[in-house]
């Protein structure tokens, strides 16, 4: 029928309404191209078979996407007069139990549903879908984290309507603003309405949509254009897709109102092959409006004429821009020319033209239902209204989100995205695709409009936004894009076509390890002369990427040019293995997980103690981040790297066949060290300095070695046999020992610095610290290091029953385990933050419950609780989660609540400081920020000449494994200073260790990873027995024959 | 395409500093040239003069006032009045560089069977904006079977910086490399390759480029190492 009064468009709505209302009942798939990509065809051809067989009438409908492409494939079920369930992630299984329970049932499956649709999601007013009842036990959508912040304008439809039925865009308020436009309002009425919204081109460039269109009116010439630039082209863009699958009618009313207000005849849609259900889409939509004379002759009863055609682009990046899209629709070559004369005087086949993208037109009918100062009222000083983005990349919930302008990057990433995934770090968001840059980390708090991100050096674009975490590298990203840019760049202008090509070469270059010195400020030179005299936005944005990242991220350029060193295990050239490249001391674990597998495991202990003189103890409390960047855990889960360092260690150490490892070493230099401390990085330091053929003294306070393996590890997780047995292996290379001297008590700093070729400071960071409260001295409160020396030492002290940790770390953990052990019937961890956010490792964590340790949440310490001169408790203030910080953990904020908790003693273990008593006479040029002491990241030297450090001293308190990377380190920088030369690579040389190169080929199959047994809970929680077992020796081979063995790829990647 | 009403009626726009009169329709590099003023082309053809593909961009010049401001490419900015443009900025030549780089990086060295036979526009502009990019070869008129090392005679032009205009190739001498060897690695492999079909000893080569190019010598002599000529 053909509508041309309101009435007309009123009769239609009570069609689509009563669809829309339901008043059967529904089962709805989301079948965009997400959808039917997750299966949701199948789904649904799977639903009417089901549907026919029980003989249950329902209609099948068929919806465009929500947004949430996490939660794929998704169903909605609505029965009449209740509110739209969705479920996520539905299979045939699920489905089944949907149709029996909800659709026929009636009720909705609640363990299955994600949310329910009572209030509508859209800004509209005009038929809007909500629900007095809704159903209990279902979260509401505006509830999901997903949601709560989103502002739907553009997306008001998608997900809700029919794409394919016009009379539900029109019961939605749809074709209402074109009436009121041809209607009521004047040409320049309209041009001013969307001039005072603020509408900014949302194709990427930000340019004013009312100018836009008043210039284009303005033009002469009776023949004009209207076009719409559906050509998106950024990898991982898909905003307009959406848009269009899923509610076309918005973008063609859109049309119809900026053809009038321009005076255009003719429209195109732009829309890239590519997108075929798209074009579908559109195609019926377009058909639909000119049936209903929407579109051609006497649009709407009016005088006005308009008509849109569709025109299929090829795919070609350079298309999106503007004069090449137009040279696109004439038939020629797409490429761009040099403006202006701007389209809006000479466009298409030289006619006045007006190019708008997708989401600027769907934007249009609401400004126009709802007024420019409405629209204008939302965003920001200078960006106004609501901008999609298609969220993606390291992200928990990616998907396609509406959010008003000016809102926070932190609250897109966390709040809407869920965050990083497995406790990964963030470390950038890309914006605006290839055209775009990196935003890092300290900007997460701007607030998102056009002049900001541009203030960064990036750019809105269409709308792309990939998160990227610590496995990133930045060097990549930006090659990955100069690469992209490159192939794209259409080849007219010189600087585009030959520019990008040399960035291309000079990222190549430093990515595979051949960067050169100068080679950071020749992109920087290069990259900003491609910008400035390119001639379209393609040259102009290309080197967005590589500007960005140098400005950001010069860190990762120097270290991939100067120490050709890739931290992100990305640039494959530069590293064997991510394992052995994420590993601080650099264990050669391929090597060393190859000769477990072919039972060689005392050349696997040697092997690994070739960089780590501490195998037994590290295959028990090592941190193992070689394991969280295992490839395996992209196929099934990590190699147990750290239980198999165990296996051999046991083996070749411990068990029937044990000897003693032959180590390699140099010819003696006559050069004397003096270590300061005997933990584990002076431990280390000794070891390989040793092994360099220097003479090394340690000085330690105490009357045993192992410093923080010793006393601050309890012994169920590191019985102290093995520490001595693998101290006496580093003392046999020739180490002195001084015990029971304390450096700056004993013998001064300077004695030593006089007397010794060098010196090498690791005291560690063992002076716990203060609860920073009033009598946090008081008798009853025990410090958590203190504590655990003491019962390392096996002083045990006096406890009671009742005691409380406060902290979350490792020491709170140990302390809390270890004091259960010894008796103390209740003991409670108390930890200010949530549990997922506590620093202590998972596993120790999971077992300290296991053994029945109480945990309090959320609570920090306010006061102390005194009764006569002993504290007895503390006062708790209760803390809720606040903002997300950084590390995308969320800050606890106090709250009026508070929890009061007794007990005879309590343990603060909040972490620990150095002390700084050896540094007597050198405290001001030692000791620096945070009281830490200072020395230079790569070579450990300090300011005093001859002196230097490492370890928790300078880090501050961290894992075994970097203080062990800090000796090693530090021995070799000692060396080269000692003796001028790098004698580490002579050592390397004299290992003589093989192990097969041959990749494996018989383990691509799913295959769980081995764990190794712990002592049942209950038996171990009253000793001090080992915890954690040996794996035996089948199911070791068995893990080790897991390994991939990415080591030798990666040196076939380097080579090509 | 004006209003008629404009046409005739002069506007006043500025370049480098000195306005000059001119016409509604005319583009800056228009205005430049008929006030003489040097803006250089590549991809402008006067013949052709309507088809403006402003993509070569060696005719950048850097809008000051009356326009967006940065670079724009002069054979299609219209003029308008008071627009300010300088031809001589430092963005300009540094914009103008990049690109005759960018041509000569992509550039095959062929100078000895190009048919611009001396007359080589690009060798101009490497005069011009300090790149070391092509060798005396590129101005030398003798092209192939006229070539001084078809002839036997071993000519340091394939080898030698240009920018005398062949003064002794033009005269019937051979090229002595006065003006030193070049260091661009790139330009000299072209060079050594014709030394190499022509069957020159490597030995007489660096006897040549020994007499001005002393201190570049050890450059030469290691590119001919890695090219396996020594």
């Amino acid at each position: 029928m053909i509508v041309k009064t309101l009435t007309d468009l009123d009769n239609v709505a009570k069609a689509g309404l009563g669809r829309l209302r339901g008043d059967s009942p529904q089962i709805i798939f989301g079948l965009a191209t997400c959808g039917i990509a997750s299966g949701g065809k199948a789904l649904r051809d799977y639903a009417e078979r089901y549907l026919a067989k029980k003989g249950f009438k329902a209609d099948i409908l068929s919806v465009g996407c929500i947004g949430m492409c996490h939660a794929e494939p998704l169903v909605d079920v609505k029965l009449p007069g209740k509110p739209r369930v969705t479920y996520s992630e539905v299979d045939e299984e699920k489905l089944k139990r949907i149709i029996d329970g909800h659709l026929m049932g009636g009720e909705p499956v609640n363990e299955l549903a994600l949310a329910q649709l009572s209030t509508d999601l859209s800004v509209s007013e005009v038929g809007a879908l909500n629900y007095s009842a809704a159903y209990e036990g279902v979260p509401r959508y505006e509830e999901l984290p997903f949601f709560s912040k989103q502002l739907r304008i553009v997306l008001r439809n998608c997900g809700v309507v029919e794409p394919v039925r016009v009379d539900e865009y029109i019961a939605r308020g749809g074709y209402r603003s074109a009436y009121k436009v041809l209607h009521e309002m004047a040409p320049e009425e309209v041009i001013e309405t969307v001039k005072r919204s603020g509408l900014k081109g949302r194709g990427g460039a930000g340019f004013l949509t009312g100018l836009k269109w008043e210039f284009c009116r303005k033009a002469p010439g009776r023949e004009k254009y209207m076009i719409c630039n559906a050509d998106e082209g950024d990898p991982g863009a898909y905003m307009d897709r959406a848009v269009l699958e899923g509610d076309p009618h918005s973008v063609i009313e859109g049309m119809i109102i900026s053809a009038y207000a321009i005076g255009a005849t003719q429209g195109f849609i732009y829309v890239r092959t590519e997108y075929p259900l798209a074009i579908e889409h559109v195609q019926h939509a377009l058909r639909q409006a000119r049936e209903m004379g929407l579109l051609g002759e006497n649009i709407l009863g009016t005088n006005f004429s308009y008509d849109i055609g569709i025109r299929e682009g090829a795919g070609v990046f350079v298309c999106g821009e503007e004069t090449a899209l137009i040279r696109s629709i004439e038939g020629k070559r797409g490429e761009p020319r040099q403006r202006p004369p701007f389209p809006a005087t000479k466009g298409l086949w030289d006619k006045p033209t007006n190019i708008n993208n997708v989401e600027t037109l769907a934007s249009v009918p609401m400004i126009i239902q709802k007024g420019g100062d409405w629209y204008a009222s939302l965003g920001t000083k200078d960006s106004k209204g609501t901008k999609v983005f298609s969220l993606v990349g390291k992200i928990n919930k990616p998907g396609l989100i509406e959010v008003p302008m000016g809102i926070r990057m932190r609250d897109i990433i966390y709040y809407i995205g869920g965050g990083i995934p497995d406790r990964r770090k963030f470390k950038a968001v890309q914006t605006g695709g290839p055209s775009g840059g990196c935003i890092p980390l300290q900007h997460l708090d701007v607030a998102i409009d056009y002049e900001t991100l541009k203030s960064l050096g990036s750019i809105m674009g269409s709308g792309g936004m990939v998160v990227m975490d610590e496995d990133t590298c930045m060097v990549d990203v930006a090659r990955y894009f100069l690469g992209f840019t490159s192939e794209e760049s259409c080849g007219q202008c010189t600087p585009c076509r030959v520019g990008t090509k040399r960035l291309l070469e000079v990222l190549n270059r430093i990515t595979s390890g051949k960067g050169v010195p100068a080679d950071a400020e020749l992109l920087k030179d290069m990259a900003e002369m491609v910008r400035d005299s390119s001639l379209c936005a393609l040259g102009g944005t290309a080197p967005n990427p590589i500007l960005t990242t140098l400005r950001y991220f010069m860190n990762e350029y120097e270290e991939h040019i100067h120490d050709k060193k890739c931290d992100a295990s990305v640039c494959a050239a530069l590293f064997k293995a991510p394992c052995q490249n994420t590993c601080p001391a650099g264990t050669n674990v391929p090597g060393y997980i190859q000769l477990i597998k072919d039972g060689k495991y005392s050349d696997a202990y040697e092997l690994n103690r070739e960089d780590n003189p501490f195998p037994s103890i590290c295959g028990r409390v090592c941190e193992h981040p070689c394991e969280s960047r295992c490839r395996r855990s992209q196929f099934d889960s990590p190699i147990s790297i750290r239980e198999l360092k165990r296996f051999c260690s046991d083996t070749a150490r411990l068990g029937r066949k044990a000897k003693k490892p032959p180590t390699t070493r140099l010819k003696k230099t006559g050069k004397t060290v003096a270590i300061v401390g005997g933990g584990p990085a002076g431990l280390s330091a000794a070891f390989f300095l040793a092994r360099l053929g220097h003479s090394p003294t340690i000085y330690e306070s105490s009357g045993k070695l192992g410093g923080m393996l010793r006393w601050g590890i309890p012994k169920y997780r590191l019985p102290h046999e093995i520490i001595d047995m693998e101290v006496n292996d580093i003392l046999e290379l020739g180490v002195d020992v001084k015990y029971n001297v304390s450096v700056g008590n004993d013998v001064k700093l300077k004695e030593l610095a006089d007397k010794f070729d060098a010196v090498f400071i690791a005291v560690g960071a063992q002076g716990d610290r203060r609860l920073g409260l009033e009598s946090d001295d008081k008798p009853g409160i025990v410090p958590g290091l203190n504590l655990l020396r003491e019962i390392n030492a096996g002083k045990v002290a006096k406890l009671g029953k009742r005691l409380i940790v406060i902290g979350g770390g490792n020491v709170a953990v140990d302390v809390a385990r270890s004091t259960l052990r010894l008796g103390c019937e209740k003991v409670s961890i108390c930890y200010r933050r949530e549990e997922q956010e506590m620093p202590a490792y998972l596993g120790e964590i999971e077992a300290a419950k296991a053994e029945g340790i109480e945990f309090h949440f959320l609570v920090a310490p306010e006061k102390i609780i005194v009764e006569g001169d002993k504290a007895v408790g503390v006062l708790f203030r209760k803390n809720t989660m606040g903002d997300y910080d950084n590390w995308g953990r969320r800050q606890p904020v106090p709250t009026d609540e508070t929890l009061e908790i007794r007990a005879d003693t309590i343990v603060p273990a909040i972490g620990q400081d150095v002390d700084g008593a050896f540094a007597d006479g050198f405290a001001d040029k030692l000791i620096g920020k945070k009281a830490l002491v200072c020395a230079d990241g790569d070579s450990l030297a300090t300011p005093v000449e001859r002196i230097f450090a490492g370890g928790d001293a300078v880090t501050g308190p961290a894992s075994a494994i970097e203080a062990i990377a800090q000796g090693k380190g530090a021995a070799r920088s000692i060396g080269i200073a000692l003796t001028g030369e790098d004698r580490f690579l002579e050592l390397q040389k004299l290992n003589k260790i093989v192990y097969s190169m041959t990749p494996p080929t018989d383990n691509e199959k799913v295959m769980e990873r081995e764990r190794p047994k712990h002592a049942p809970a209950k038996k171990r929680a009253c000793s001090f027995e080992e915890v954690v077992q040996c794996m035996d020796e089948d199911g070791s081979r068995r893990e080790a024959a897991r390994c991939f063995r990415c080591d030798l790829s990666a040196e076939e990647e380097g080579e090509r | 395409m004006m209003p008629a009403k404009t046409m005739g009626v002069k506007i006043k726009m500025t370049i480098d500093g000195k306005e000059y009169e001119c016409e509604p329709n005319q583009t800056v590099l228009d205005v430049a040239g008929a006030n003489g003023i040097p803006i250089p082309t590549l991809c402008f053809n006067p013949l052709f003069a309507s088809h403006r593909s402003g993509s070569c961009r060696m005719c950048l010049v850097e809008v000051v006032a009356g326009g967006r401001p940065g670079l724009q490419p002069s054979c299609t900015l219209p003029v308008s009045s008071g627009l300010s443009v300088s031809t001589v900025s430092k963005q300009v030549y540094r914009a103008r560089r990049l690109a005759v780089e960018f041509l000569v990086s992509e550039h095959t060295q062929k100078c000895r069977d190009c048919p611009a036979s001396g007359g080589c526009t690009l060798a101009k502009f490497c005069r011009d904006y300090d790149i070391n990019g092509v060798p005396v070869c590129s101005e030398c008129p003798n092209q192939r079977e006229s070539c001084l090392l078809k002839r036997g005679v071993l000519c340091m032009g394939p080898i030698t910086y240009a920018n005398c205009n062949a003064y002794c190739t033009r005269k019937g001498y051979r090229c002595e490399g006065c003006h030193s060897t070049l260091v661009n690695e790139d330009v000299l492999r072209f060079g050594l390759a014709a030394y190499r079909d022509a069957g020159f000893r490597a030995e007489d080569i660096l006897e040549g480029a020994e007499v001005f190019a002393h201190d570049k010598v050890s450059i030469l002599e290691a590119v001919m190492k890695r090219e396996g000529m020594l």
